[in-house]
């Protein structure tokens, strides 16, 4: 009868045109849309913006002609004198990107360009330099503070050293030496073998993959509705038959349950068309999708015992806690989940959807194993609680008056 | 009036679905502006937050820790690259130094790099702040090291890292141009971005749902062979949309007034951006009374609340940076009345000029004026050829 039943409702869930669209297509489609927002995050680099520049000397005299030259000639470390391209500064060598882009001009125009969005900044050259860029949040202000107070810095280095000279505090070192000093002049950090963590907004990806694994919910939910009397007429019907209420819970689980499984792979599968890279451990990938996709169908199925009455607010949960959960595991708003990170940690490390996404991170970042299995561990343990929930939720209810 | 009743029980109905979306919404912008904003006219500096691990504990070390930790906010991380990695893609840490022993007796020593190890995340900007920071430091350090010949003597030592902090301390000044742009700008646009979403969400999940309720074909014969004319029917159903809607965005848009203060109504840009965002409201209004013409089905409106309320919220730029999203799915969702409202809250939460700009934002107010209206029409054309086949 058991087989029987999971053929059954295999086939009906398969076929039902509400099911096809809500659980198989949105996952898809809702991959595509993600996608193709995001995709220009997935080579993993967002660098830094040229930032435009207007330079402009506040007096007309010698000493903030050679000062501004001498700005223009510090900012040669990464940038380049601009040329007007209709209404747009470009680099002279057309696509070649630098970190900044200059011209020189006077307040009134540099003022209006600014306003205009045409430049990023602009910087005024008195004795002392300041600058003035438009309101936002951008990274902007922050590298060009740095810049001009270097500038300041290297000149303020140059005139103490020069005192010092003046004072006899140093002396000038002989040829033989200036060669030993100058092989071992610090030049910088040695970059070449640092130690870089995966991009931050990589989460977007993960979160979202987790989203999808663990958005049939609601499958969960009409599993106890399809056996619930008090949830349908259709259990009612069932209920009045001589099969058990547990076999028919199997009988409408197993088939449900088994179908999102090749779905979870199905998506995955179509991630990887997409080129969105989550690493090459497939076997381990798939595995926590599973684990994850379990642990949805299992959330559903305990919310729908333990929570009495009829499908309209269990949907409407059903909706909102993937939801809640993408949020907190960062699928949407990143600095949201930087927040939850730093205040309320455990509401995404403890989270189905969080662990799905940790540990998707713990793959591709590669290494140790150890945190990969406490993530598939916490989700083992989840679908167990949600499962034995879903047990003592069917089994309490009795309808000896049917 | 009878229509307009019902449609408003239904949506009573609905309440549990209503409910959890406002309440996740209230949640995402009070955790968002938990952190504060900066005052207006001062240049917002990003201030990285770091760890620094002092193996040397010589004197350049501890003055190179001290001026780091001075200028950037301290992370308390424990010393191992896992953890510090994991930190820095969670965000809560964006660049580490470890300092190991030796590092000054080595400096200048030992080639033209120092011997450091730093933790940070890929080309994200912050880290070339933070490479800055060290850099110069040593380097000025490295100036003065030249200067005595290749090393400075230990009796100067402490004297010259006195004096490479107090170069480094040289700052400049920064400001922002402000005119009309109150500090409260970014909240208050952030918040209207985030309501569109919900909008988008609740009003096709519910509102779209009771419309498919009341156009059922059984009710609509009980009514029309009650007497009730369909014209009033339509009109009846229409005006309760509004008036939902309209309801739903008055109450939300109280809530935000009601945390950032009232007195932000008075500058001049707020009261643009309530006024395209209420425009916005109006527009999704008569959108989803047409997509619930051609999907009128109850369980359509669950699927394409879902879907369509989250693509659009990432291509339009409310869930993301708008600058990171393909431009052609932007091109492509511009036909959503949400872009357009979404470059209006950009647009005024960062005004300069509001003579300026406002050109700009009373043309896209127009383009959702424009897009209700015309869909509208198309749910009234609709309505109507539906009737004549049903007659």
């Amino acid at each position: 009868m058991l087989r029987h039943l999971i053929k059954y409702n295999f086939k009906t869930y398969i076929g039902n045109r509400l099911n096809l669209f809500w659980n198989f297509l949105f996952p898809f489609a809702y991959m595509i849309i993600f996608f193709m927002a995001l995709f220009s995050l997935s080579d993993g680099s967002s660098g830094l913006d040229t930032i435009r520049l207007a330079v402009v000397p506040v007096h007309e005299n010698e000493s903030a002609e050679s000062k501004t030259e001498a700005l223009k000639s510090f900012f040669e470390f990464d940038g380049h004198e601009g040329i007007w391209d209709g209404e747009a500064l470009e680099h002279p060598a057309g696509t070649e990107k630098t970190l900044l882009l200059y011209t020189e001009s006077n307040e009134t125009e540099s003022l209006k360009w600014l306003e205009n969005e045409t430049i990023d900044a602009m910087i005024l050259v008195d004795d002392e330099i300041s600058f003035k860029v438009k309101p936002g949040s951008s990274l902007t202000p922050t590298v060009l503070h740095e810049i001009l107070a270097s500038f300041e810095r290297v000149n303020k280095t140059q005139t103490s050293i020069t005192s010092g000279y003046q004072e006899g505090r140093f002396t000038p070192p002989s040829a033989s030496d200036t060669e030993q000093l100058e092989a071992n002049r610090f030049i910088g950090i040695d970059k070449s073998n640092r130690r870089t963590a995966i991009y931050s907004q990589f989460i977007y990806f993960f979160a979202a993959l987790a989203y999808i694994t663990y958005f049939p919910l609601n499958t969960g939910v009409e599993v106890i509705e399809s056996i619930e009397p008090a949830q349908s007429d259709q259990a009612l019907r069932k209920y009045v038959g001589p099969v058990s209420k547990t076999k028919h819970f199997f009988g409408a689980l197993i088939p449900r349950w088994v179908a999102h499984l090749l779905l979870i792979v199905l998506l995955f599968a179509f991630t990887q068309l997409l080129n969105i890279d989550y690493g090459t451990d497939y076997p381990r990938i798939i595995l926590l999708l599973f684990f994850g996709t379990s642990s949805a169908i299992f959330t559903g199925t305990a919310l729908g015992a333990l929570l009495p009455g009829k499908q309209g607010p269990k949907v409407a949960l059903s909706i909102s806690i993937p939801l809640l959960f993408a949020l907190a595991s960062g699928m949407m708003a990143s600095p949201l989940h930087s927040l939850i990170m730093e205040k309320i940690p455990w509401l995404h490390n403890w989270n189905p959807l969080g662990m799905i996404s940790n540990g998707l991170y713990a793959l591709y970042s590669g290494g140790n194993l150890e945190r990969y299995y406490q993530q598939l561990f916490g989700l083992g343990i989840f679908n167990l609680v949600c499962f034995a929930l879903t047990m003592l939720g069917v089994r309490r209810s009795r309808y000896e008056s049917i | 009036m009878k229509v307009f009743k019902l449609f408003l029980k239904l949506l009573y109905a609905y309440r549990s679905t209503i409910l959890p979306h406002v309440i996740i919404f209230l949640g995402i912008f009070v955790a968002l502006n938990l952190g504060g904003t900066a005052e207006t006219g001062q240049v917002s500096l990003y201030n990285p937050k770091i760890a620094v691990f002092d193996h040397d504990d010589s004197p350049l070390s501890r003055h190179l820790k001290d001026y780091l930790l001075e200028r950037n906010t301290e992370v308390e991380v424990e010393e191992d690259a896992t953890v510090i990695e994991d930190a820095i893609f969670e965000d809560w840490l964006n660049y580490a130094i470890v300092i190991p022993e030796g590092f000054e007796d080595s400096f200048g020593k030992s080639g033209n790099y120092a011997d450091l190890i730093t933790f940070a995340n890929y080309d994200d900007g912050l880290n070339q702040v933070m490479d800055t920071q060290i850099e110069f430091y040593l380097s000025v350090w490295d100036s003065f090291r030249i200067a005595y010949g290749g090393s400075v003597p230990a009796s100067e030592a402490e004297s010259t890292l006195k004096q490479v902090d107090e170069i480094m301390r040289t700052e400049v000044e920064g400001v922002e141009l402000v005119s009309e742009n109150g500090s409260q700008s970014v909240e208050v646009a952030n918040f209207f971005s985030f309501l569109n979403y919900i909008l988008l969400a609740v009003g096709i999940a519910a509102i779209g749902r009771g419309i498919a309720v009341i156009d059922k074909s059984h009710l609509r014969r009980r009514d029309l062979v009650s007497g009730y004319p369909e014209s009033k029917r339509t009109w009846g159903l229409f005006m309760a949309v509004f008036v939902v809607m309209l309801a739903l965005w008055l109450l939300l848009t109280f809530v935000l007034f009601l945390l950032v203060g009232f007195s932000a109504l008075s500058e001049p840009n707020i009261l643009w951006m309530v006024v395209s965002n209420l425009t916005h409201a109006l527009a999704v209004s008569a959108f989803i009374m047409l997509l619930m013409q051609i999907f009128p089905s109850e369980n359509a409106s669950s699927f394409l609340g879902t879907l369509i309320s989250l693509s659009t919220a990432f291509a339009t730029g409310i869930f993301v940076p708008r600058e990171i999203v393909w431009q052609p799915l932007q091109t492509a969702f511009s036909l959503m009345a949400t872009y357009w409202d979404v470059s209006n809250q950009l647009i005024l939460s960062s005004t300069v000029s509001l003579s300026t700009d406002l050109g700009g934002v009373m043309r896209n107010i127009g383009i959702m004026l424009l897009m209700g209206l015309l869909f509208f029409s198309i749910t009234l054309i609709l309505r109507r050829v539906r009737e004549k086949e049903a007659a």
